[in-house]
């Protein structure tokens, strides 16, 4: 299923249930799959134009007076057009506000360097109180965005649009908060968010054929990090390599790096978009161009 | 309101106004009333033509160009997709079309490319 086809029928679901759920749009109901919505709670989803900023103004509100806002809008959008209304409305004034920032990284493809927000997480991870989860998969996102909605805090959630890699099963049992150990090893601790977990994974497979057991480690939230089940894989192997689909300054690898400095000093190495802007491109490409695919996470574990 | 309380009149903009957006027509989200009011009362020469037609777009800039101590605001009223009938047709849904080969060649004929 496709990342959109399950932010709607899941908050479909959750609106059927809680009456104070209400979804709000700038101008891009169709792309992030939102709109049928509008058919099924004519009352209660708004969309509010091309105006991201008066967006979380008016989700701020909303939240001020009880009810449970969802903004949905490409991640750009969602964040750094929108930070001091994040900084001010939304977490400095302590309103329940969930905005979801599709199209995270390179996963923007042809949409383009002006879309693909290679910073997102950083902006948001530095400000007090927001909280952020990146979806591994469609299998993960149904069930976050079910513990997300019942959560009484501000979030950023980052999810892709369309197909997801298939990472978790029918029995996979999400815990918000928690990161997930999927595959166990004693050699190198691999940390990887979003997308970039299937990649890691696919490298783990890799590198068991030739007896280096790496421990993949999906963070699945950025803030906060689940530092108890990071610090216990990296006593163990003593080496770390984090994935992300985002700039390695600012977001994961930073994270990592700031929970290890002052807990567990090692060497951590970084794969991600390294400090660069995005550009046009399809995803396989993307990920070849900016040194982030499997074979790219085999010859870092190698060379760690 | 920079460019009019410094009467910037060697600034020009134009607007192209097809009056849609992604989802839907503009003013069936966020109604932006008439423009042309709207651009005056920010201190702008404005000015509303055809936006596909050269002759009242030379005649628009001469005009901006011939105005004193005011910038000028010209608003083209434009169709998206002029000229050909299935993306004109598509309203909405001409935001993101892929071009197939057969559409692409439909397109150039009706333009008489």
């Amino acid at each position: 299923m496709e990342f959109r086809q399950m932010l709607e029928a899941t908050l479909s679901k959750l609106m059927e249930k809680d009456s104070k759920i209400l979804v709000l749009d700038a101008d891009l109901s169709r792309p992030n799959g939102t709109y049928p919505l509008y058919k099924k709670f004519p009352d209660r989803c708004f969309n509010v134009g091309i105006a991201e900023q008066n967006m979380i103004g008016i989700a701020s509100g909303l939240a001020a007076y009880g009810y449970k806002p969802i903004v949905v809008t490409f991640t750009p959008f969602a964040t750094r057009r929108v930070c001091d209304q994040i900084a001010i409305s939304v977490a400095y004034a302590k309103n329940n506000v969930k905005i979801i920032g599709t199209d995270p990284g390179i996963t923007a493809e042809l949409n383009g360097g002006t879309h693909m927000s290679m910073e997102d997480v950083g902006v948001i991870r530095s400000i007090p109180t927001m909280t952020i989860y990146d979806a591994v998969d469609d299998v993960q996102l149904g069930q976050a965005l079910t513990q997300i909605m019942e959560y009484d805090g501000p979030m950023y959630i980052r999810m892709p649009r369309k197909k997801s890699q298939q990472v978790f099963d029918e029995n996979y049992q999400f815990k918000l908060f928690k990161s997930d150990i999927i595959k166990t090893g004693k050699d190198v601790t691999i940390i990887a968010t979003g997308t970039m977990v299937k990649e890691a994974l696919n490298a783990a497979i890799e590198l068991e054929k030739e007896n280096i057991f790496v421990e993949v480690i999906s963070a699945n939230t950025i803030k906060p990090l689940d530092e108890e089940t990071i610090l216990k894989s990296v006593k163990k192997t003593n080496a770390v390599i984090t994935c992300e689909n985002h700039n390695i300054v600012g977001g994961l690898y930073s994270a990592v790096c700031e929970l290890l400095c002052k807990t567990y000093p090692l060497k951590v190495k970084a794969i991600g978009v390294n400090d660069e802007f995005g550009q046009v491109g399809l995803y396989n490409d993307l990920l070849k161009y900016y040194n982030m695919t499997s074979k790219d996470i085999v010859k870092a574990v190698k060379e760690y | 309101m920079f460019a009019s309380h410094h009467q910037l009149d060697n600034l020009t903009l134009f607007l192209d106004y097809n009056k849609l957006q992604l989802d839907d027509y503009v003013k069936n989200i966020n109604n932006l009333e008439d423009v042309v009011k709207k651009w005056e009362s920010f201190g702008f020469n404005t000015i509303s033509i055809n936006g596909h037609d050269f002759q009242e777009i030379d005649i628009a800039i001469t005009n901006a160009k011939s105005t004193k101590n005011k910038p000028t605001m010209i608003v083209l009223n434009t169709i998206k997709g002029k000229g050909v009938k299935f993306i004109e047709e598509a309203t909405t849904g001409n935001h993101s079309m892929p071009v197939t080969k057969e559409n692409l060649e439909l397109a150039l004929k009706e333009l008489g490319e």
